[in-house]
């Protein structure tokens, strides 16, 4: 940080040169770079501007005139506050994606007691980790390992089969999945497709679905597998069938984990929130400039509109650097002829 | 060196201007026997430019003065001659009182008060030196030889330090048109290495208003309800007069476009920084070309003479030229110009020198206040002279320093954007400048600061008294306006909502009603249980409905102040050296090691921390505690 001191850094390029140091893959190491050439910045600048700009004659009108805010031109700041705050918002979310580059994918693959999670855990990692059995219930534990898929981290999470059971280590086993699946980024929902399913297949796959969720019919070596059994899950819910005994369909599963970083949805190029404090700076920076939306439309006093404003400058200034209060003089001297 | 000094004082006031004046009246009522040494006895409080006092954040700026027991606003309200609260239609932390004043009313109401102040010692002299031992102020040395001895010492010289006046090419040494400049003060601050730069004002030419033709100008009549500037004044008593809007015109541009070589201001003459909000009408028709015309007030002098202000003309064009100019003004065809407009360049000490008691760092017990200090404006003076007064009476009395917090008053931010930043033109306030202006209304100054001017001994028993029955008075309707509820089947309900034109829902209380947009104050009063209102006054109940109208405003602003100061907590080893810090420059080192803060929350206080040096100050703290 000594570079910011010296003026060289803003403070976003300096976080980004933290970021640089702690990534761990290229794509990561690509967005780091990106935010160390002020990218953040650069793209929040237009933002400040377009801020300020509302701000000025605002202020201008407080501090010289007393004429109040005409309603047509009321109307149009409402119109740019709106549009401003989806710009932000379009920012921010761009902050999971950008969160999974640095600190990797957390899949957790989750499932009905021996329909193969360990089998398949073993096989993402290509190694014998997981302790697999007959006996269902034999995973009592959440079990955690890193792989590597096209240069994006993945965390994969083993998790103890879902089923009502009174054996109290396995209760605590699935107390944990439903923790793992409720920090997972995506959801490996396993079915045996070998049998059809179960009222509790059903429900796990209803849980999962409120999150990114893979549907996976293991066992396709099996006679009696049948891609059919899953069918009636929905439009939405394509299962992939896998073997993970034998390996078949594991590729295309790999890459319909990091199908949202494939080249289709994710332009390496384009730009991602990675650093949590400015995904909270910038959701912060919306509510206030929602507000401030709001109160210009019911009209009230300047200075309550500006509170919500500076409130929004603020929250920007804490990623890129303050603007002033000699900024928006600056700005009103220069725009306006102020002064008797 | 004369040996033996002629009178001894504890504090000696240098300029006798809205900060010398305030500065004296402080020191004096804190019990110093205190001299007022000006250059005339007769100029004492004397309004150099414009004759009002107050406005938009200069208004809360007297506000504050007087809640601390000051003196402008209390000879304002004696002397004002059209009282108008600005900003009326908006939101009070916006709105602020401004009068005209009758120029002479002030200066001999101001001379009048400072006399019959105990303590207080009146002496005419031009000081030309300072006498310091060891680092100390002793005393000073004044032109007819006699020497004055203090222990602490408060310059506040305005405009007067190498004061160069400018009309035309023709230029002269002044201190205001007519009175003579301090030359020799200005080169004993030089002499002990004081960085001292030059600004730059101005001011318009004056009217003969028997020559002014009034019905070609839009009259602009006082507030029917003047608002007065003191706590104490419980009305206006001077009679009230209109002011006179009027404009510049295309012709009016055409002439000072061709003649700017003729303006000290664009020949290269003038090198000192003039304020952007303030500009000369050659400023103006310059950076605004697009502009047909410009807003013009004339502003009377005062009761007993015709003389014109003309405010928004400040030149500094030859004479012949601003004679030529006011007369291409429809209403102003005939009319004399009796004092030219001039531009003034003088000397001001970088107020990056100071400590937040605005003493100088390089001599103990010199104060400056004012002008030196590079900002414009009575106001603006006025405030920085009270904080030295008192500062400087703490001082002889050993006691701790006074000083604001920007969070509580202007003032506060005033001195620490002084102190901090220094300045690059010279300094107005404006609202925008505090980022607390919610919480700093002009009708709340009282609550926040009269306590300190109590502590400080500035406001005696009975201004106690009042202050405390207002504050108990603002408690009572509080809890009444909650309280009261109008219902669907009360006789006011049905009145209520004809009046307010809105749907009330089965119920209102007074304070929700109070909130709505629209809802005047003055309305609400009738409403107000009738116990509590033949107590009361309008006003009393305006500043109640301003704390419920920004109340949830302020706890947001709060809330995210405290998630910034969370990080306050954080603790700083006692025996960290800061030159181990990295990335901190050699003079961040300084001003923490000075201070030697014991959390990170103190160091953000120190003033002058760039957020560069707070971040990685913040960064090290961090990394060293894992």
């Amino acid at each position: 940080m000594r570079a910011v001191a010296n003026g060289r850094l803003n403070l976003t390029q300096a976080e980004a040169v933290r970021d640089l140091i702690e990534a761990q893959t290229h794509s990561a190491v690509r967005q780091a770079a990106r935010q160390l050439g002020g990218e953040l910045s650069i793209r929040l600048q237009p933002i400040k501007d377009a801020l300020l700009e509302i701000i000025v004659p605002l202020e201008s009108s407080l501090e010289f005139v007393e004429d109040d805010l005409p309603d047509d031109i009321a109307r149009n700041i409402a119109q740019e506050l709106s549009a401003l705050s989806v710009m932000v918002d379009e920012m921010a979310a761009s902050f999971r994606r950008g969160r999974l580059l640095k600190e990797g994918l957390r899949v957790a693959l989750v499932g009905r007691p021996n329909v193969g999670k360990s089998s398949l855990f073993n096989k993402l990692l290509s190694s014998d980790r997981a302790i697999v059995t007959e006996i269902p219930g034999t995973t009592r534990d959440t079990i955690n390992e890193v792989i590597n898929i096209e240069g994006i981290p993945v965390l994969i999470t083993d998790t103890a089969g879902v089923r009502s059971s009174q054996d109290r280590i396995e209760q605590l086993g699935i107390e944990r999945t439903r923790r793992a699946i409720a920090d997972a980024d995506l959801i490996l929902a396993i079915l045996d497709g070998s049998r059809p399913l179960t009222e509790e297949d059903k429900s796990i796959i209803c849980e999962a679905s409120e999150n990114q969720c893979i549907v996976v019919l293991n066992k396709s070596d099996l006679e009696g597998f049948c891609i059919n059994n899953a069918q009636q899950l929905g439009e939405n819910l394509i299962p992939i069938p896998v073997s993970a005994k034998t390996g078949n369909g594991i590729t295309a599963l790999c890459s319909e984990i990091i199908k949202p970083f494939s080249s289709d949805n994710f332009d390496e190029n384009s730009f991602v929130i990675t650093n949590a404090r400015h995904y909270d700076l910038l959701r912060r920076t919306s509510d206030s400039l929602h507000s401030s939306e709001i109160l210009i439309r019911q009209s009230v006093s300047e200075e309550l509109i500006l509170s919500k404003l500076y409130e929004a400058l603020r929250f920007l200034g804490e990623i890129t650097g303050e603007t002033t209060s000699e900024d928006v003089l600056s700005q009103i001297f220069s725009t306006f002829c102020i002064g008797k | 060196m004369k040996e033996s000094f002629d009178e001894i004082f504890d504090v000696i006031v240098i300029g006798a201007g809205h900060a010398g004046c305030e500065a004296a009246s402080a020191c004096a009522r804190m019990g110093c026997q205190t001299a007022l040494v000006t250059i005339s006895l007769d100029m004492i409080g004397q309004m150099s430019c414009n004759p009002a006092v107050g406005g938009i954040a200069k208004g809360h700026l007297v506000r504050e003065i007087d809640a601390l027991g000051g003196i402008m606003g209390r000879i304002i309200d004696r002397t004002g001659i059209q009282f108008r609260l600005l900003n009326r239609s908006r939101g009070p932390a916006v709105q602020a009182p401004r009068a005209q004043a009758d120029r002479v009313l002030y200066r001999t109401e101001m001379r009048h008060v400072l006399e019959f102040t105990p303590n207080l010692h009146l002496r005419q002299g031009v000081v030309t030196d300072f006498v310091i031992k060891n680092g100390h102020i002793l005393g000073l040395k004044l032109q007819d030889t006699r020497c004055l001895q203090a222990n602490a010492v408060i310059l506040a010289a305005g405009t007067f330090l190498n004061g160069l006046i400018h009309t035309g090419r023709s230029t002269y040494t002044a201190g205001r048109a007519g009175e003579p400049a301090s030359i020799e003060l200005a080169q004993s601050l030089k002499t002990l290495g004081f960085p001292v730069g030059r600004l730059k004002t101005g001011t318009p030419p004056r009217l003969d208003g028997r020559t002014i033709d009034w019905d070609a100008f839009e009259s602009q009549p006082a507030d029917e309800r003047p608002v007065p500037f003191s706590f104490l004044t419980e009305s206006i008593e001077q009679p009230q007069v209109n002011c006179h809007i009027g404009y510049t015109n295309e012709e009016v541009h055409k002439v000072i476009s061709n003649n700017l070589k003729e303006s000290p201001l664009y020949s290269g003459q003038i090198k000192g920084v003039g304020p952007r909000y303030c500009p000369s009408i050659e400023d103006k028709v310059v950076k605004f070309p697009e502009k047909s015309r410009h807003q013009l007030f004339l502003e009377p002098e005062g009761y007993d003479t015709y003389e014109v202000y003309l405010n928004g003309f400040s030149t500094s064009l030859p004479f012949e030229l601003q004679q030529e100019l006011v007369h291409k003004i429809p209403g102003l065809d005939q009319t004399k110009i009796i004092r030219p407009g001039y531009a003034i360049e003088y000397d001001f000490v970088d107020p990056r020198e100071l400590t937040p008691f605005l003493q100088t760092t390089r001599v103990q017990g010199l104060f400056f206040a004012g002008q030196i200090n590079g900002t414009t404006g009575y106001e603006e003076a006025a405030c920085q002279g009270l904080l030295a007064g008192v500062n400087a009476a703490l001082y002889i009395q050993g006691r701790e320093g006074f000083t604001l917090r920007r969070e509580e008053s202007y003032i506060g931010v005033l001195i620490d954007d002084l102190i901090t930043h220094g300045v690059d033109e010279p300094y107005r306030m404006f609202t925008s400048r505090a980022e607390n202006r919610l919480n700093l209304r002009y009708d709340t100054s009282d609550a926040r600061l009269s306590p300190y001017g109590r502590n400080l001994g500035l406001l005696n028993d009975n201004e106690w008294s009042r202050f405390s029955s207002r504050r108990d008075r603002i408690a009572k309707i509080r809890t009444s306006l909650l309280e009261t509820r109008f219902k669907r089947s009360d006789r006011e309900y049905e009145e209520l909502g004809r009046l307010v034109q809105k749907d009330l829902g089965d119920s209102i209380s007074l304070a929700v009603l109070s909130q709505l947009p629209g809802v005047d104050s003055s309305m609400v009063f009738n409403y107000v249980p009738s116990d509590i209102r033949a107590h009361i006054n309008l006003s009393e109940l305006e500043t109640t409905v301003g704390d419920l109208i920004y109340h949830g405003y302020i706890r947001s602003q709060n809330l995210n102040n405290d998630r910034i100061r969370s990080q306050g907590d954080i603790s700083i080893p006692k025996n960290l050296r800061f030159n181990q810090v990295n990335g901190l420059s050699h003079e961040m080192v300084e001003r923490l090691e000075r201070i030697r803060p014991q959390t990170f929350g103190q160091a953000r206080h120190i003033p002058g921390m760039t957020s560069g040096a707070l971040s990685a100050l913040l960064f090290f703290l961090r990394t060293s505690r894992n």
